[in-house]
């Protein structure tokens, strides 16, 4: 930026989107050597120097927030995927987050006798090198002994990624909250354009969650179950519960 | 026809700071405060504005603080300064002291133009784990010569005597 454009003190009240640390610096230096009070303002190993780079690295830093703060408010300019997600929410809008890719099957049986089959859910399925997961049984009837024959499952949808299990103490205490995905602390989390095949989300915002008996040590699904009243559980709900197994993460896989 | 020779001109805040009786003017790194005393009986001080370094002064105040800084540190020039931790673990002799005295000649005149080093002595000393840097220079558009400045090198940093 040159001084030629503000040859007095008076800035167009846009001039400050023209600085950056250095412009400012610059224009300090400019600004003292008019003035000529001081002269040391032109050498880097001053202590004025020192002064002159402080303030304006600060006010560097000051502006970048200024302009990240004022970006991110408005839906138009915001860049950061969790604030355009926060922004949509105050006017109604539900964003899922990132989904993975869906697989619709015919399913066929041969070799079999006639009956009644149950795949479990959380079984996979390898299709052209990308595993594939159903999230609910599969179930399926056959009717003849041994010719093949195409049958119609119960649920022919299937998630395009893995299962993973996370494993928490809860504590039996009422509201207690438990972080399911944690950025920090999961690095690979994080969503990365290089990198998709690392990339671990909560699909669709699905997640099993599963309770093991203290007594029994048996797993079994967790309902929850709530206050006729209010949405609040019911302390004694959670009295027994001594670790929660949780299914999330449906990895995206990029074809 | 006369020729006019705008580079050998003196810049006006130089001009200015001549009249004035001084070449180089800064600041003090506390920022310090100077004071005016009316010279009379009883004469009452007054807050002046920031104290001031000048000349001679202020010319060795930033060769200290180049010596002292390592690179990285001053934000908008991260270039400015001497990288004494190259030497840390180096052993303390005259192979590693000619390399370290070799080091501050090349540079130190790059980074304070207004200064010549006349002569740089670099002594080892073992047995205290450190080196004395005799620096012998001279500011010649003062005409200030044969100014010296001794220091320490040690695991404390660069120590000024």
């Amino acid at each position: 930026m040159s001084l030629q454009d503000f040859t007095d003190y008076k800035l167009p009240k846009n001039a400050y989107l023209t600085f950056d640390a250095d412009t400012l610096k610059n224009l300090i230096i400019e600004r003292l050597n008019e003035n000529e009070t001081f002269t040391d303002q032109n050498f880097e190993g001053s202590n004025f120097s020192a002064f002159i780079d402080v303030v304006a690295y600060m006010y560097h830093v000051l502006l970048f927030q200024l302009n990240t703060t004022s970006n991110e408010s408005t839906f138009n300019t915001a860049t950061i995927y969790e604030n355009m997600n926060k922004l949509v929410s105050n006017i109604g809008y539900k964003p899922l987050g990132d989904q993975t890719s869906l697989l619709n099957f015919n399913l066929s049986a041969t070799s079999i006798p006639a009956n009644v089959y149950t795949i479990p859910r959380f079984s996979s399925v390898v299709a052209g090198g990308n595993s594939f997961i159903a999230t609910e049984d599969i179930i399926f009837q056959k009717t003849t002994n041994t010719s093949l024959e195409r049958v119609s499952p119960s649920n022919n949808t299937l998630y395009q990624g893995a299962i993973t299990e996370a494993t928490f103490v809860a504590t039996g205490e009422p509201y207690e909250n438990i972080i399911l995905v944690d950025s920090f602390t999961s690095p690979q989390l994080v969503q990365s354009v290089s990198n998709l095949n690392n990339t671990k989300f909560i699909s669709d915002n699905t997640f099993g969650m599963f309770v093991n008996d203290a007594v029994t040590g048996k797993w079994s699904e967790w309902v929850k179950v709530l206050h006729s009243s209010s949405n609040q559980l019911r302390q004694n709900d959670m009295k027994n519960v001594l670790t929660l197994l949780v299914i999330t993460s449906l990895s995206l896989v990029m074809t | 026809m006369a020729v006019r020779l705008d580079n050998l001109q003196i810049p006006a805040s130089e001009k200015k700071s001549l009249e004035s009786g001084y070449l180089y003017k800064d600041i003090k790194f506390d920022l310090a405060t100077s004071r005016f005393t009316r010279p009379e009986l009883y004469g009452t001080s007054e807050l002046k504005d920031l104290a001031e370094i000048q000349d001679g002064q202020a010319v060795i105040n930033s060769i200290k603080n180049i010596l002292t800084t390592t690179p990285g540190q001053k934000l908008l020039n991260p270039t400015l300064g001497l990288d004494f931790r190259s030497y840390l673990f180096e052993p303390i002799n005259s192979t590693t002291s000619y390399f370290l005295g070799y080091y501050i000649y090349n540079n130190l005149g790059i980074q304070e133009p207004r200064f010549t080093l006349n002569k740089l002595q670099i002594t080892e000393n073992p047995d205290q784990s450190e080196y004395l840097i005799d620096i012998n220079f001279s500011i010649p558009t003062l005409d200030i010569q044969n100014l010296t400045l001794n220091a320490t090198l040690n695991r404390d940093g660069y120590v000024a005597v």
